[in-house]
């Protein structure tokens, strides 16, 4: 190594020298000369650059957006956060009270919690003709004239009592497929809520778990020990506790799915952020830029195949959870599930779980299809 | 101080703890100053401390004893942001995040100067995306090269991305650290030639650590040698001698050694 760092070979390879140079050199000077020369340089002012955002990613947001905001108060979510804007203005009330400070900031979150609980009530008003309505379709149905693969069967009140009167029962075919589609619906917007909000709670946890990016030792146990506390309790615990919270309804189920799988999420995030390789990381450092800047371009790139993998995997997840979240009046399909196993209706059992498959082979696809598109 | 130079190392010297009561000394009393637009390599074989140098400059590491001034300031925590930003560097192993374009790495270099949102968002401020374009037109990337991603690129591309990052901001220092060292010698000469040309329009003082003496001499307008943490030679390539080289890299002993062992 040290004999061709001799003057000598130094020489042989300047570039007064060309002549000499090795074929792979030439072709390299070849490649070199097709380079644009300084006549060229200011042929950039000709590249077209791309709009971040095209048209597409906007229409797609905006529909998105429409969704979630129509789903939002499909799956009381509006009552929710007026039950917990109650909860926090209590809270504040009960701290007031106990310690008698005149708050400003704490009365002027009061009013904003009031506000929201006002504007939560106008949202949807009840409407008391929905029972009327239902009850008017019974005593409309006509037995000569069902709908199509509908029919009146007499069977007896209760199968399980061997002298139970038998009545004529509406059976509906395709009627209770449409019950159980719309409870399935009801199901996955439940489990696309939890994992929405699961990815809001693991976003700040995964950040405060990371050694590499946690700003205090403290805040990394702090933040692994809420992981691990999340992760411990099973989900239908949380939701009975949250039933009792919030009522009977998918709000429960909500919360208990997204609080539940943030702890699986901040600590995958956490393991990925810290195995990113330092490299990028140190030379965007070494710019002088701070440490969420650095997360956002040298580590979330690289860790985004994983995160959304994650998600993908943690929706999935969350809908088949969110099917026996049910039985314990957390909202989606597991109630009726429930009631109907209890009833002994396995016909409808069937018809319940071949829809559950249903639904989490289909949503595979489509989340594979737009994980493909996304990474 | 002169009111040409641009980074001075005085007295420096860098240890590293390596276990109870044992240290590594990485720099012993290092002193010499690089005036302002000098393109300067620095040699040595490996372990010497050329890369320690170096990451004393952008504050990576801070001196155990002495100091640096870079610009007549002395390198301390409270202006290490500032002079960070005046500092590009380019790595051995290029750095880019591999998942990112081509333009959003080059564009990372302006990441001080760009809010938290724009960084989120990726909305460059145009005038940074027409520098970034102006600067991958300099080094010979092309338009649709632009949106590729930096892992679909040979090592002499990503170098050529690298160097176009370094000079994003107009630094003042360019810092490159064994910038050739994974790249065969016709490349190797070709991402110097673009980093020469690059300092040259821009005035940027160069501080370069390699292990290729001939593209050392061939590229250089002077050589810093560095054995055992301390400088060896300082001075023109053209008086780079064997027998300089020979000091620097032990060359003489290691010939007698193998000697040795063939008789």
């Amino acid at each position: 190594m040290v004999d061709k760092t001799t003057g000598e070979s130094t020489a042989s390879e300047s570039p007064a020298d060309s002549d000499s140079a090795s074929p792979r050199d030439n072709d390299w000077r070849d490649k070199r000369s097709k380079q644009p020369d300084d006549s060229d340089r200011d042929s950039f002012e000709r590249w077209r650059l791309r709009q971040p955002y095209g048209k597409r990613f906007v229409l797609i947001s905006l529909v998105a957006a429409i969704l979630l905001s129509i789903s939002f108060t499909r799956v009381d979510l509006h009552k929710g956060v007026a039950d917990t804007g109650e909860a926090v203005g209590k809270g504040i009330e009960f701290l007031k009270q106990a310690f008698p400070v005149r708050v400003e900031t704490a009365r002027r979150v009061e009013r904003l919690v009031q506000l929201g609980k006002m504007r939560a009530a106008d949202a949807v008003p009840p409407d008391p003709a929905d029972l009327e309505a239902t009850e008017r379709w019974h005593q409309m149905i006509d037995p000569h004239n069902l709908p199509v693969f509908s029919y009146i069967e007499d069977r007896p009140v209760n199968r399980h009592l061997p002298d139970s009167p038998i009545e004529p029962f509406y059976v509906e075919r395709f009627g209770y497929l449409t019950k159980c589609l719309n409870l399935m619906i009801d199901t996955v917007e439940m489990a696309i809520w939890g994992t929405i909000l699961s990815v809001f709670l693991a976003i700040p946890l995964g950040f405060f778990s990371a050694r590499t990016y946690t700003p205090w030792r403290f805040t990394y146990t702090l933040g692994r020990a809420a992981c691990s506390l999340v992760r411990v309790i099973p989900e239908l615990i949380v939701a009975l506790i949250l039933v009792v919270m919030y009522g009977p309804g998918p709000v429960a189920g909500i919360l208990a799915l997204g609080f539940h799988t943030s702890g699986f999420l901040g600590k995958f995030f956490a393991d990925d952020i810290e195995n990113t390789p330092p490299g990028p990381q140190d030379a965007l450092r070494s710019t002088g830029g701070n440490r969420i800047k650095v997360l956002l371009l040298a580590v979330l790139p690289q860790v985004m195949p994983q995160f959304v993998a994650y998600v993908q995997f943690i929706l999935e997840r969350n809908v088949r959870t969110a099917t026996i979240l049910g039985m314990v009046s957390a909202g989606g399909i597991g109630f009726e599930l429930m009631a109907r196993f209890d009833n002994g209706e396995y016909d409808a059992v069937a018809t319940i779980l071949i829809l559950i498959f249903i639904t989490v082979f289909t949503l595979e696809h489509v989340t594979q299809y737009l994980r493909g598109k996304l990474i | 101080m002169s009111e040409c130079e641009m980074v001075r190392f005085e007295s420096v010297s860098r240890e590293f703890e390596c276990g109870p009561d044992r240290c590594l000394v990485a720099l012993n009393d290092v002193s010499f100053t690089v005036p302002r637009g000098q393109f300067c390599v620095i040699i040595g074989p490996s372990g010497s401390g050329k890369s320690t140098l170096l990451r004393l400059i952008n504050g990576m590491l801070e001196p155990t004893t002495g100091s640096v001034v870079f610009d007549g300031d002395r390198i301390t925590e409270k202006n290490i942001i500032e002079i960070q930003r005046r500092v590009g560097t380019i790595h051995q192993q290029f750095e880019l995040v591999s998942r990112m374009t081509v333009l959003d790495n080059v564009l990372s270099g302006t990441m001080p100067l760009v809010s938290t949102l724009r960084v989120l968002t990726r909305l460059w401020p145009k005038h940074f995306q027409r520098r970034a374009c102006s600067l991958l037109c300099q080094v010979g990337m092309s338009e649709d090269q632009l949106y590729r991603r930096a892992s679909q690129l040979s090592g002499g591309q990503q170098q050529r991305v690298a160097i176009a990052r370094a000079f994003i901001l107009s630094p003042s220092v360019v810092l490159a650290d064994e910038p050739v060292s994974s790249l065969d010698p016709a490349i190797s000469r070709s991402v110097l030639r673009l980093l020469k040309e690059a300092s040259r329009r821009s005035g940027a003082t160069v501080l370069c650590s390699l292990h290729q003496i001939e593209l050392a001499v061939e590229f250089a307008d002077r050589v810093v040698a560095i054995r055992q943490g301390s400088v060896a030679y300082d001075g023109s390539p053209e008086r780079l001698t064997r027998d300089i080289l020979d000091h620097v890299y032990d060359t003489a002993e290691q010939d007698k050694d193998a000697t040795e062992v063939a008789a």
